[in-house]
């Protein structure tokens, strides 16, 4: 970085000063991160995103429910472990609290199979939905990119 | 994802790395992935408190700004699209929270006209034999004269490397006004700068 000001208005050379003093800045470390990191980290911790309850299973017997981001983790740890797969949403539709169907985006990795891989993603998503539950939906799977590694 | 690069190895974010990255750590972050956010926090964090500490001339308030800013990004990342940069985005949060505690509680900004109409005395050169720490001191000092948003244009362009259109993001102003800021900034650092004495 310089100090020289490209877009600021007629071309103006900074001060030796300022240069130096700049460069000196921009070097300078940040001794403070690691306990801010931490700072981050606890209050993060304290913080919930919660969603919507969606009912698990058969509630005749009284509701069980489920917050929807544990079904979103859920279904995303799952569909993570799908070689050259990356999910990128997951977006759970219900009716009444009742799931009934889940959209899948997910990135394919360059040079995979993509039928194949978006066929994995959807038994795996499919799969992991079910355990949470109880219950089968459709699952739409989208491949919304391919990633070059 | 299984057998493909870890994205949370690489500086994501940084001037050169791959947008993509940036959004696919923001994309698990989004759905949930606590570790995918801690990158993001571990990547971007020493930049935005590098900003917020030095726009604020005050440790605990930076603090304060970034932490707030991480909160508000892991509450609100499921509305991120990556429409732009992650680092922008993020940038604009801690700006948005040290804006408040600004208001809250620094005095009014000096009157730009009144410090850069006093005169400088070049007649001998302070600078020639100043260590880095005094440099550094002397500029914190200029900037902390500066009017608030003279020191975060500065601040971003200079230490962080942002664009004067990213800029305008993070700041929610026009370029227009991002230039002339940056230019007075500028004129007012160097005018300060040549009247400093170790």
């Amino acid at each position: 970085m310089t100090t020289t000001g490209a877009g600021a208005g007629p071309q103006r050379r900074p001060s030796d000063a300022l240069a130096r003093a700049t460069r000196a800045l921009q070097d300078e470390p940040e001794p403070g991160w690691p306990h801010v990191m931490q700072r981050v980290s606890r209050s993060l911790r304290q913080v919930s995103r919660p969603g919507r309850p969606l009912l698990v299973g058969d509630s005749a017997d009284g509701m069980l429910s489920v917050d929807e981001r544990v079904v979103v983790d859920v279904v995303r740890r799952r569909v993570d472990r799908v070689p050259g797969c990356r999910p990128v949403g997951v977006d759970v539709g219900a009716t009444d609290q009742v799931v009934t169907s889940l959209r899948l985006e997910v990135w394919v990795r360059y040079g995979e199979d993509v039928v194949a891989v978006a066929a994995a993603a959807r038994s795996a998503a499919a799969g992991s939905l079910a355990e949470v539950l109880g219950h089968e939906c459709p699952v739409d799977v989208v491949v919304v990119d391919v990633e070059r590694g | 994802m299984e057998g493909l690069p870890d994205v949370g190895s690489g500086r994501v974010g940084a001037p050169g790395t791959s947008r993509e990255q940036d959004v696919a750590l923001a994309r698990a972050a989004a759905l949930g992935d606590r570790e995918a956010f801690e990158e993001i926090v571990r990547l971007h964090g020493p930049g935005m408190l590098r900003y917020a500490r030095r726009v604020l001339s005050d440790v605990g308030d930076a603090e304060e700004a970034v932490q707030d800013a991480f909160v508000a990004a892991w509450r609100s990342l499921d509305r991120y699209r990556g429409d732009s940069a992650l680092r922008t985005w993020l940038f604009g949060l801690t700006s948005h929270k040290a804006v408040d505690l600004s208001r809250r509680r620094r005095p009014p900004p000096v009157d730009d006209q009144l410090v850069a109409a006093r005169p400088a005395d070049v007649r001998t050169d302070p600078w020639e034999h100043a260590s880095a720490a005094e440099l550094v001191r002397a500029l914190e000092e200029a900037l902390a004269e500066l009017p608030y948003r003279q020191r975060a244009c500065w601040l971003l362009v200079e230490l962080e490397g942002l664009s004067q259109a990213e800029i305008a993001q993070v700041l929610r102003i026009g370029p227009d006004v991002v230039r002339g800021q940056l230019f007075r900034a500028r004129r007012a650092l160097e005018e300060r700068m040549a009247r400093w004495r170790p």
